[in-house]
């Protein structure tokens, strides 16, 4: 019946099969299931005269009843039985140098809300890191519908791999593509700087060192700008920009433009976002953050492969445009009309993750009772939960990690389980046969 | 289909030709020209299977490319096992299922060459452990379903051998506890990974599918003994179905895809 049921429920995914298992009729199975594997010990005293037998059974109900221990149901069970309501598993967000010993329950189907529960012990968020592999390329490869606007460039946007890959079809356009290599082009740093540019045709029209008094004549405008601030964590408070608690880089200058009719304008220029909403101002204005030598790859070769012809590119990051960019129909003279705004486009990205780093204190009445970072693999285990480093962010209150917390209810039997079905396994398939062989009764070939 | 035209596509068809060669040798009752023949194509295989971790710069078992690789390179460690260890002969079929195996990696486009980083849920001390018990564990079970259907055919497909039911348990005994460990590694990985040991993935699920059916069988042949053979020996080529499932099949159909989509 398992066998029958967990190859149908394949095809359903991972969280309707979830559901389907727990149901209440499968539940009762599980339950008989184990109920029968412990009448075996009863019924088959062979098994007791066989260690190997015996130890690979105790596993199977050992693993079935941690099973339904921990799972939704044997939570409510176990909720009923000791009057004390454990939550099966939720989240928490903790802000960098803040404790917190609120937690977002899971509900426990998709329509009913989620709750909160508080633990009895508060988790602080000492540092937050993330580890970047260094041997990858800093930028992103994207394919996108330049001639779409607004919202639908994001919805007409295909990620391409970061490292040299298969060949990936462009829907729709009958192009495939394949990623060659990254390159590294740009042999020098590149100090932080303003960027001025057109809107329209990209065309920069210069840059200013970000240095506070430094500035620029721009004749073809008739204007100068002069950089009159600058801000490590640019933020607006009560429409005034003001310098933010230190820990986060949100870089930005304040830009004095003088055009030469009227009075002087203030404004701020900030980091350039990937997608810059319709503006009637044919000006660009832009921070141009420091980069690092060892963020310097900024070209990179692909192939691309259209009605059986094949051509090797290479696509160059502009920095101070923000990214890099080849359109397809420059490629093809005859692709349909549905792909003739589509372009390959390298745009500014991180290098891939290596692993999150979270280091976390469990405070109980202030004292600090344990100590860890939780990675990927390495989760924290304290006070009848496990914690998962999942997800991280930042928001105008600092950068926060959230943990995803479990419930260890069921693990102790599970983790037994395996044991003893290993040792089980092992014992009765390989050593017994080893220890029959070596007596001299040749391997057995049947029970 | 493609050609895989750099140093490791070219390891890898010279591993298939020496397998190739090596069964041909063997099934031609030349034995000893055979062995030392599949001893260089062990040797090379070995060697590719090496430069893709160099390459690599972590252990050759995240992509399906990888997987197979490592199949291949295992297979003659199993057969040599096979036959000192076991005395299941018919090494020229597992030269031959060597060839095979290696025919995805150095053939087909989608199981791409092109080596990628780890991701922090694959840097586990259980990733290797994890995957080369499966690996050991498929290789058994494959031989195992080769030797099964000498006894479901009921004549002697596979020279020097006569009893196949006796030869196909001796493998599953082999394979089994490997297939055990391998689930029991992934589940303990998956439970310090995100929390859950079990998720009812597709791919779990045909792993444990894989698992149940070597289990009946091992209940049948605790009940049975030699009686049922032939019932036997369809749960060993069932079996190794939906190991092929397991590993293909759930990467492959769209339908299927999920946490492990990753090793595409």
């Amino acid at each position: 019946m398992v066998i029958v049921l967990s190859a149908a429920a394949s095809f359903l995914g991972a969280d309707r099969a979830a559901m389907l298992f727990r149901s209440w009729p499968l539940a009762i199975f599980w339950v008989l299931l184990t109920v029968v594997g412990i009448v075996g010990f009863i019924a088959f005293p062979r098994l007791w005269r066989r260690p190997g037998l015996l130890a690979m059974h105790a596993g199977v109900v050992l693993i079935l009843a941690g099973s339904i221990w921990s799972s939704p149901t044997g939570h409510q069970l176990a909720e009923r039985l000791t009057g004390r309501a454990k939550p099966r598993r939720g989240w928490m967000r903790i802000y960098e140098q803040q404790a917190s010993n609120i937690m977002a329950v899971e509900a426990s189907s998709p329509d009913q809300p989620a709750t909160a529960a508080r633990l009895d012990f508060s988790l602080r968020l000492r540092s937050f890191t993330i580890e970047r592999y260094r041997d990858t390329p800093s930028w992103d490869l994207v394919a996108m519908n330049m001639a779409a606007a607004g919202d639908e460039i994001q919805a007409s946007m295909i990620d391409l791999p970061e490292t040299p890959s298969r060949w990936i079809d462009l829907p729709g356009t009958g192009v495939r593509v394949r990623v060659d290599k990254y390159l590294d082009v740009h042999p020098m740093r590149i100090d932080p700087r303003v960027v001025i540019r057109l809107r329209n045709s990209g065309q920069v029209l210069g840059k200013i060192p970000a240095e506070v008094g430094a500035g620029i004549d721009l004749p073809q405008l008739g204007a100068s700008f002069e950089i009159v601030k600058l801000f490590e964590n640019f933020r607006i408070e009560n429409g005034q920009a003001v310098e933010g608690p230190p820990g986060r880089y949100n870089p930005a200058a304040e830009i004095r433009a003088d055009f030469g009719q009227g009075d002087p304008v203030t404004f701020w220029a900030r980091r350039r976002a990937r997608q810059d909403p319709e503006s009637e101002n044919p000006l660009e204005v832009y921070y141009a953050p420091a980069v690092p030598l060892d963020e310097l790859p900024g070209a990179i070769f692909v192939e691309l492969e259209y009605q059986g012809q094949t051509q090797m590119y290479r696509i160059d990051a502009d920095y101070d445009a923000g990214f890099g960019e080849m359109p397809l129909a420059a490629v093809f003279d005859d692709l349909p009309a549905g792909a003739q705004g589509i372009s390959l486009v390298l745009l500014p990205g991180q290098r891939m993750v290596k692993d999150y780093l979270a280091d976390v204190a469990v405070l109980v009445d202030g004292e600090v009772r344990s100590q860890k970072t939780i990675e990927v693999n390495h989760p924290l285990g304290y006070g009848g939960y496990h914690f998962y480093q999942v997800d991280h962010g930042s928001d105008e209150r600092g950068t926060y990690t959230i943990l995803s917390v479990v419930s260890d209810n069921g693990w102790l039997a599970v983790r037994s389980g395996f044991v003893a079905l290993l040792f089980g396994t092992f014992w009765q398939l390989w050593f017994v046969p080893v220890l029959r062989a070596r007596k001299g009764k040749g391997v057995a070939g049947g029970a | 289909m493609e050609l895989k035209l750099t140093l490791q596509g070219a390891m890898i068809y010279a591993t298939m030709v020496l397998y190739v060669v090596a069964g041909l040798a063997m099934l031609l009752k030349f034995r000893r020209v055979g062995w030392v023949v599949a001893a260089a194509g062990f040797l090379c295989a070995s060697t590719s299977w090496l430069y893709r971790w160099a390459h690599a710069d972590h252990f050759p078992a995240q992509t399906m490319f990888e997987v197979f690789l490592t199949l291949g390179m295992v297979l003659p460690l199993l057969s040599a096992l096979g036959r000192w260890g076991l005395k299941t002969p018919a090494s020229w079929a597992d030269m031959l299922l060597g060839a095979a195996i290696l025919f995805p990696a150095g053939f087909v486009a989608r199981f791409a060459e092109a080596p990628q980083k780890l991701p922090p849920a694959l840097q586990s001390g259980l990733f290797v452990p994890h995957v080369m018990a499966y690996m050991a564990a498929y290789v058994a079970m494959a031989k195992a379903a080769i030797l099964a259907v000498g006894e479901i055919l009921g004549r002697p497909v596979l020279p020097g051998l006569v009893d196949y039911d006796r030869a196909t348990y001796r493998m599953i005994c082999l394979g089994f506890p490997l297939l055990t460990l391998g689930l029991v590694l992934g589940s303990w990985w998956a439970k310090l990974a995100i929390g859950d040991f079990w998720h009812w993935d597709p791919k779990e699920l045909w792993s444990l599918v894989s698992w149940l059916v070597y289990v009946g069988y091992f209940h049948l042949r605790y009940r049975l003994g030699r009686r049922g053979r032939k019932f036997q020996a369809a749960l060993a080529v069932l079996g190794l179905a939906a190991i092929v499932v397991t590993l293909l099949a759930v990467t492959l159909l769209p339908a299927l895809r999920g946490w492990h989509s990753y090793a595409d």
